[in-house]
């Protein structure tokens, strides 16, 4: 566990709440083909683990990693590659997020959402602000 | 063992559970093997067609429980086999593992699959796995209703001439659709759906067809999820390495095109009119809240707690008095001393000491089952995981350790619900150290005829002592054992409110494997123990002072080298705090001799006790009836002239933690096998040892 992300709360405090949808509106070509994202993909785009996602978030699955055998529970719960996903949650305590995945309201720990790649529209839901992420390499952010 | 026409994996947790089911199969017989995801209702449907002849034990050489129910239906013997829940076929814990051997191990049974309407493009997508299995089934669509309440419309039509299995709607009413469902299987087809897998993905498959069972076996074999088909592996191996090449992902490709194929089928059989959200997440914002979430977790687990000792504690009360006026009776008749010894000391004992788990475990199997089936015990599971996975368990084991409290038997049985056999284990050997409400009056007994200062202390210290040894346990064994953790990503059901025929039904099945498995051992103890009493020697001593004599020296170091009190722990292993009239019968020299009630009286006690206990369950709702336990001033007096005060905390120290009772270790053999039973007796022995020691040696 990154120290950065041990406590919800504090990260909550830090996150601003700056960043309106408004602002992050950019050219519509670049990000997609600078990203190699899907062209569903809003014009700007954070890819980050799904573990970084704060409540109220939404987000694309982009990909899965980890145990083979988590691999093919996450998929079978409806977190496949492509498809949307809302944290309607986090339990205290760094405790599991509450996720709904298509028509699938699951659970899923922080430990294991982690291995969830996910592309987020609006920077604004994560638990971080993207300007202090702790890993540089766990963000691929569009240049402009 | 639940599986009746089953006979395979004899291992030792198979054998362990033997006793627990046994249907004979009988000429004009089929099964029905109830296929589905979790939470979709299978049990219902079971109990809806064949309740009354429900019983549950685990799958052979497994500790998964299976549910199953034989019925005649139309003059056929038909056994229906429920499930446990899965995803998909290729099983990603250890229950769902059980799915695919148990359906490979009954190729000539009915595959029901139940569909849940209002996930209906996710469970197809085990319906197509399914079908490709090439084997005869019939789709049963439940929670059609509350899929219509969400906006969710079905057309079962449509969906059986796209599939081509016979597909039916269950209707809430459960009694009719078990009739639809049995004119269903009368049409019963296999027929592989046809999916749109990519071209290599076919042609890899047909290649590794004549290697498998199955079309999923071939796919499976691909995409490596199945490996025990020693001649296909290598086949697999090379096909892999050259969809490898073309840079196809099996795994991905197959459930790409199974989903895709599920949404396409599940869309074409939805009227969708205004789709509405489901009401339970409108609950949920409450119930997991992040401040109230966990109060209400907390209130809950009290209030199961309460419910489950206070209701049985006035039937537990009301067998003890059965015991007794039966022991008067026996009392009573002219019989040779031996005889009736027995029968009073060994037998009614025994059976005594069976009975009284009854209550106990039948009330707490009623919570679980409508905790399960309600669909609130996936919110605890997510309310406490935080916190149980800093002691390295998952959120779920939170329920079996606040009800090892009271007693251990009940907590061991409720680690069922945990997914992972590895979890389950782990919880399992850690219960014992917690303190169950039996040791509490020996505690309370020496605490006050040691330290009577401290008393509340040193019970309050002894307490955590067990929980702390405890989490040390799971800890240690997470370390040592290394079994798969179970996963945290798991689904929040829909709340439901379960059928009251299914939860007490379930109660009373599994009640009834416990006290199969459990009865014989605990019964033998019991025997053991009598005859040891029984038995004098030659020289005018008993067995028991015999052996006892000859431990004592063992627990010398301890502090405890009196003979009276080493005895006192053998007796304790049939339940801890019979401890304390071993010493009263030792030190004092009589133990609590009441009047045998003659024939008329017993008889005249039994009713009144019987109205008591249905009394006292009523008032036990709203609060704890009883008083605390009377200290016996002549035995604590004659306790303080024999061990010193250090050797008094090695002593509740070692009660604390040495062997489990009889009851719990039936329970973990009923669970885990005879192999964890005895490495339990084993380990809480050395470190009761070790940790007396310790406090003896440390002490002031």
């Amino acid at each position: 566990m990154k120290p950065d992300l041990a406590t919800g709360d504090s990260a909550h405090a830090t996150a601003p709440a700056t960043t309106p949808a408004t602002t992050i509106a950019m050219p519509a070509a670049s990000a997609a083909v600078q990203t190699g994202t899907p062209p569903a993909c809003a014009p700007c785009c954070v890819v980050c683990p799904l573990s970084e996602l704060g409540r109220g978030g939404c987000a694309r699955v982009v990909s899965l990693a980890g145990a083979p055998r988590l691999q093919r529970r996450l998929m079978a719960l409806g977190l496949r590659p492509s498809a949307e996903l809302a944290v309607l949650g986090r339990a205290p305590g760094n405790g599991p997020l509450e996720l709904r995945a298509g028509t699938v309201h699951l659970m899923l720990r922080a430990c294991e959402a982690r291995d969830v790649m996910v592309e987020v529209d609006d920077p604004s839901t994560l638990r971080m602000p993207v300007r202090q992420a702790p890993a540089e390499d766990a963000y691929v952010l569009p240049t402009v | 063992m639940s599986c009746p026409r089953c006979d395979g994996g004899g291992t030792s947790e198979g054998a362990a559970n033997r006793a627990s089911v046994g249907v004979e199969p009988t000429d004009a017989a089929t099964t029905w093997c109830l296929v589905g995801t979790p939470n979709v209702g299978k049990s219902s449907l079971i109990n809806a067609i064949a309740g009354s002849q429900l019983q549950v034990g685990n799958w052979s050489g497994t500790t998964v429980e299976v549910a199953s129910a034989t019925t005649r239906i139309r003059g056929t013997r038909v056994t229906l086999v429920d499930l446990p829940g899965a995803y998909a076929l290729a099983g990603t814990s250890s229950e769902e593992d059980v799915v695919l051997p148990a359906l490979m191990a009954h190729p000539e049974a009915l595959i029901v699959n139940v569909v849940d309407a209002t996930h209906l493009a996710r469970d197809l997508t085990l319906t197509l796995e399914l079908t490709e299995l090439g084997r005869p089934m019939v789709v049963a669509l439940n929670l059609v209703e509350q899929a219509a309440e969400r906006g969710v419309g079905l057309e079962p039509a449509v969906l059986e001439a796209a599939l081509g299995v016979p597909v039916v709607a269950l209707p809430d009413h459960r009694r009719h659709g078990a009739g639809r469902l049995v004119d269903a299987s009368e049409r019963a087809r296999a027929t592989p759906a046809t999916i749109p897998y990519p071209e290599a993905i076919r042609d890899a498959a047909a290649r590794l067809a004549p290697y498998v069972a199955s079309r999923w076996h071939a796919l499976a074999t691909l995409s490596a999820e199945v490996t025990d088909a020693p001649a296909a592996r290598a086949v697999a191996a090379t096909e892999r390495a050259t969809l490898d090449a073309a840079g196809i992902d099996p795994f991905l490709a197959i459930a790409e095109a199974r989903h895709r194929a599920a949404v396409e089928l599940a869309g074409g059989a939805t009227l969708e009119r205004a789709r509405r959200a489901d009401p339970s997440e409108r609950v949920d914002r409450w119930l997991l809240h992040p401040v109230l979430g966990p109060l209400a977790l907390v209130a809950g687990l009290a209030l199961t707690f309460h419910l489950t000792f206070a209701v049985s504690t006035p039937w537990i009360d009301f067998f003890g008095l059965v015991q007794e006026v039966a022991a008067g009776w026996v009392a009573a008749m002219t019989l040779p001393p031996l005889i009736a010894s027995f029968l009073s000391g060994a037998l009614i004992e025994g059976v005594g000491t069976v009975v009284s788990f009854v209550p106990v475990l039948f009330v707490l199997f009623v919570l679980l089952g409508f905790l399960e089936n309600a669909g609130i015990l996936a919110r605890v599971a997510y309310l406490a995981d935080g916190l149980m996975r800093a002691i390295g368990l998952p959120g779920r084991a939170v329920l079996p350790m606040v009800l090892s409290i009271g007693c251990t038997v009940p907590a061991i049985q409720a680690t069922r619900m945990l997914e992972e056999r590895g979890d389950r284990l782990r919880v399992a050997l850690a219960l014992p150290s917690i303190s169950c409400s039996a040791r509490l009056p020996v505690f309370v007994l020496m605490a006050a005829a040691f330290v009577p200062a401290y008393a509340a202390v040193v019970v309050t210290g002894l307490y955590v002592l067990g929980f702390a040894v405890a989490i040390a346990s799971a800890l240690l064994f997470r370390r040592v054992l290394r079994t798969p953790e179970g996963s945290g990503a798991m689904e929040l059901p829909s709340y439901r409110w379960p059928p009251a025929s299914l939860v007490l039904r379930l109660a009373w099945a599994r009640t009834r494997a416990f006290l199969q498995s459990a009865g014989g051992p605990i019964l033998l103890v019991v025997s053991v123990i009598w005859l040891l009493l029984e038995v004098t020697l030659p020289n005018g001593t008993s067995l028991f002072e015999a052996v006892a004599r000859t431990l004592a020296p063992l627990f010398a170091p301890l502090g405890l080298g009196d003979w009276r009190i080493v005895g006192a722990l053998i007796p304790a292993a049939v339940a801890k705090e019979v401890a304390i009239g071993s010493m009263a019968l030792t030190f004092v020299g009589s133990g609590e001799a009441t009047a045998p009630l003659g024939f008329l009286a017993g008889l005249g006690a039994l009713g009144v006790g019987l109205l008591e206990a249905a009394r006292d369950t009523l008032t036990s709702l709203w609060g704890f009836g009883g008083g605390g336990d009377e200290v016996d001033s002549v035995l604590t007096a004659r306790l303080s002239g024999s061990l010193t005060t250090a050797g008094a905390m090695a002593f509740m120290v070692f009660l604390l933690l040495y062997v489990p009772c009889i009851a719990t270790l039936a329970a973990l053999r009923n669970a885990f096998g005879a192999r964890w039973m005895a490495f339990s007796i084993v380990y809480q022995t050395t470190i009761a040892y070790l940790l007396a020691w310790g406090v003896y040696a440390l002490w002031p």
